[in-house]
């Protein structure tokens, strides 16, 4: 589904991914554990398309194809999907209008029918009681006026309504106390299927014990230093991040 | 000092051939005439060097010689149609070069009290109140557009609403400039007198229907609201991007009166809109919006001069900017509190959008109190579009222009959705999505 060979991108100059390589195979979820600034946020962005940071080096696959040169909506209508680690306010344009008017980009990219404002209510309410968002919400402008948690619901609510075939959710589990990572999770694993992938980023294990991952991977200072089953999130919970970094040293080491 | 003569004989050849076709007219208005033109003459046109014009240069004015428009210029259907708003057809009103047009418009039964005439016609027909009226609230020997519209002042609107009449329906009118109003000038005179808890609303359009060439309209607008009346006034301003625009609103209040006024710019070249309110009882309410959005070299300068002179008055100004290309706009507005003016609520802000680094901006809100038991509040912001707000539509699937649109229509939103008038709202949200490259709404 996507395949990351050796990617390096920087911001204003600085690198921070200096080669990475990661494959999510269908219908696979992976985690992406890692200390701040090892580059998650940046993994996430740089996926989605972001004109923040500049790609130097290695190739984004989605489905076979580079997607280094599509823009964020090309690939948004390609199938991909990333929930923001701080999802944006933008006042004045209300939740609705403005997910009919991308899911129907997405629908039109594939060559499907657009979608009525009847039948995109319809759909919408049908997705917003998966991750129990009510429905003032979707009128309400985007993200203008809600609360971190229904923030972060809100960003699933889009996944579900948007149905990507790959979706990266950028700590989307941060700052939510347990009814509403209860939630969120339960929303995530209800889209889970075999045409789909998803990567969770995130930087506690907690989350993982509601969203269990086929694979994790630990990213330190821009590489995937370690990758594993969902017992390495365990591991990591007890020891810390410094273990992986010792290591990742010493093999660094070892192969110098 | 030459150059101020060069001015005044330039209006000179207009101001002769007017008084010729004048004759007839009542002696106080050519005495109000011939005291306009001597004044022009003395004031000349406005220079950079004024404050209230230093970011204005008015060089495409002083550049063009203009001649006064014939009557009788054709005009086709499908032009009013175009710029006529749905369900707004009962009482119509069309001006072309300046110049009523009567088998254009159409004035349908008007309820009773409500008097709505041309201004040529109400000078024949309501002599007196026009002569109790017209000018009251303007100065001549100050200020040089209105010496100028008093010389050369051709036709209007003439609105009075007798004291409890309410005009129902929206009254509309239409300002084109013909192929043959090329290289005119136009000084339109509407006088709008509602008696107490009098109702009115009412819709200008300034168009272009046919030329882009120079043009020039000067038009002033009297506006008086007796105790308790209440009116909507709309001005969507559509001439052609070469077309000079000058216009003065003047709004006198008595008590617990409300005036609520938009002014809405797409067209124009050299745009300049005078509003001047002068709050003079009592709890009267004054609600100013403004939106202007432009592109190329179009330039927009809305000044505004608003007087406390009673207690409880709450005004609120709020004008929003949308510039790309390399146009550019400016906002001067003052709201002047009378030391009689306790517990005023006035707010004035200026919010501007700018799509390129080539638009550019000078905004100055200012507040001058002498009371001391007010709430005063004034802003001025300048910003672009927010990137990440950009990013995050386009990561859903929302192209790169439709997400630029959903976001400047959702700046313009505040003044949009105060325009209560649907059809009026829908053909500005229309303009909106036209100019962002979008499809109008279904």
């Amino acid at each position: 589904m996507l395949e990351i060979k050796g990617l390096k991108a920087q911001i204003e100059g600085n690198e921070i991914l200096h080669g990475l390589n990661l494959t999510v195979n269908p219908g696979e979820v992976h985690a992406i554990m890692g200390p701040n600034g090892s580059g998650k946020s940046t993994l996430a962005r740089v996926i989605a398309g972001s004109e923040d940071y500049e790609v130097t080096g290695g190739d984004i696959l989605f489905e076979g194809e580079s997607i280094l040169e599509l823009a964020p909506d090309e690939r948004a209508q390609k199938g991909l999907f990333m929930a923001f680690q701080y999802p944006v306010e933008i006042p004045g344009v209300s939740n609705t209008y403005f997910l009919r008017q991308a899911l129907n980009s997405i629908r039109k990219a594939r060559g499907l029918e657009e979608l009525t404002g009847k039948e995109f209510l319809a759909h919408a309410r049908e997705k917003a009681r998966l991750v129990e968002l009510p429905d003032d919400l979707l009128k309400r402008s985007v993200n203008v006026g809600f609360s971190g948690g229904e923030k972060k619901r809100n960003e699933i609510f889009q996944m579900a309504v948007l149905e990507p075939k790959f979706s990266i959710l950028d700590e989307t589990d941060s700052g939510l106390d347990i009814d509403a990572l209860r939630i969120v999770a339960n929303g995530v694993n209800k889209l889970r299927g075999s045409d789909r992938s998803i990567v969770v980023v995130t930087h506690y294990q907690r989350l993982l014990q509601y969203i269990v991952p086929d694979v994790v991977h630990v990213l330190v200072d821009g590489r995937i230093a370690k990758t594993g089953g969902k017992e390495l999130a365990e591991q990591l919970e007890e020891v810390g991040y410094s273990w992986v970094n010792g290591e990742m040293k010493t093999a660094q080491t070892a192969n110098a | 000092m030459t150059d101020v003569l060069t001015k005044a004989e330039k209006f000179s050849g207009l101001f002769e051939q007017l008084r010729a076709a004048t004759a007839g007219e009542p002696q106080w208005l050519t005495e109000r005439r011939t005291r306009g033109f001597d004044s022009f003459a003395e004031l000349g046109l406005p220079t950079q060097a004024m404050e209230e014009w230093r970011f204005t240069s008015l060089k495409p004015l002083q550049e063009t010689e203009f001649t006064l428009a014939a009557p009788g210029a054709p005009v086709a259907q499908e032009v009013i149609d175009c710029y006529s708003y749905a369900g707004l057809e009962k009482h119509q009103l069309v001006f072309v070069d300046g110049i009523y047009h009567s088998e254009l418009s159409s004035i349908a039964k008007l309820p009773k009290g409500v008097t709505l005439m041309p201004l040529r016609q109400a000078i024949v027909e309501k002599e007196d109140l026009v002569r109790q009226y017209l000018g009251r609230e303007t100065n001549p020997d100050k200020h040089a557009f209105t010496a100028l519209n008093d010389a050369l002042m051709q036709d209007g609107v003439f609105l009075h609403v007798a004291a409890g009449a309410v005009a129902e329906e929206p009254i509309q009118l239409l300002f084109l400039t013909s192929e043959r109003g090329a290289g005119t000038a136009a000084n339109l005179r509407n006088l709008v007198i509602l008696e107490e808890s009098a109702e009115a609303s009412f819709v200008e359009t300034h168009a272009a229907a046919g030329t882009d060439a120079v043009y020039f309209t000067n038009a002033i607008t009297e506006f008086f609201s007796a105790k308790n009346a209440k009116v909507d006034h709309y001005v969507i301003q559509r001439e052609s991007t070469s077309a000079i625009h000058i216009s003065s609103f003047h709004a006198y209040q008595e008590r617990d009166s409300v005036v609520r006024s938009h002014t809405i710019d797409f067209g124009g070249g050299l745009v300049r809109h005078n509003l001047w309110g002068r709050l003079d009882g009592d709890a009267c309410e004054a609600i100013l919006n403004g939106l202007y959005m432009l592109r190329g070299n179009q330039h927009v300068d809305n000044f505004m001069w608003v007087e406390h002179m009673k207690e409880h008055i709450p005004s609120h100004e709020l004008y929003k900017g949308i510039l790309d290309d390399s146009s550019s706009a400016v906002f001067s507005g003052r709201i002047y509190v009378h030391r009689e003016a306790q517990k005023t609520d006035a707010k004035q802000t200026n919010q501007n959008l700018l799509l390129t680094d080539t638009a550019k901006v000078n905004t100055k809100p200012q507040l001058e109190i002498y009371a001391d038991d007010v709430k005063c509040t004034h802003g001025a912001t300048i910003g672009q579009l927010d990137p990440q707000a950009q990013f995050y539509l386009e990561s859903r699937g929302v192209p790169r222009n439709a997400a630029r649109a959903l976001l400047v229509k959702a700046f313009a939103s505040d003044i949009t959705e105060r325009i209560r008038l649907e059809s009026v709202r829908n053909t500005v949200e229309n303009l909106l999505n036209e100019r962002l490259g979008q499809d109008p709404e279904s």
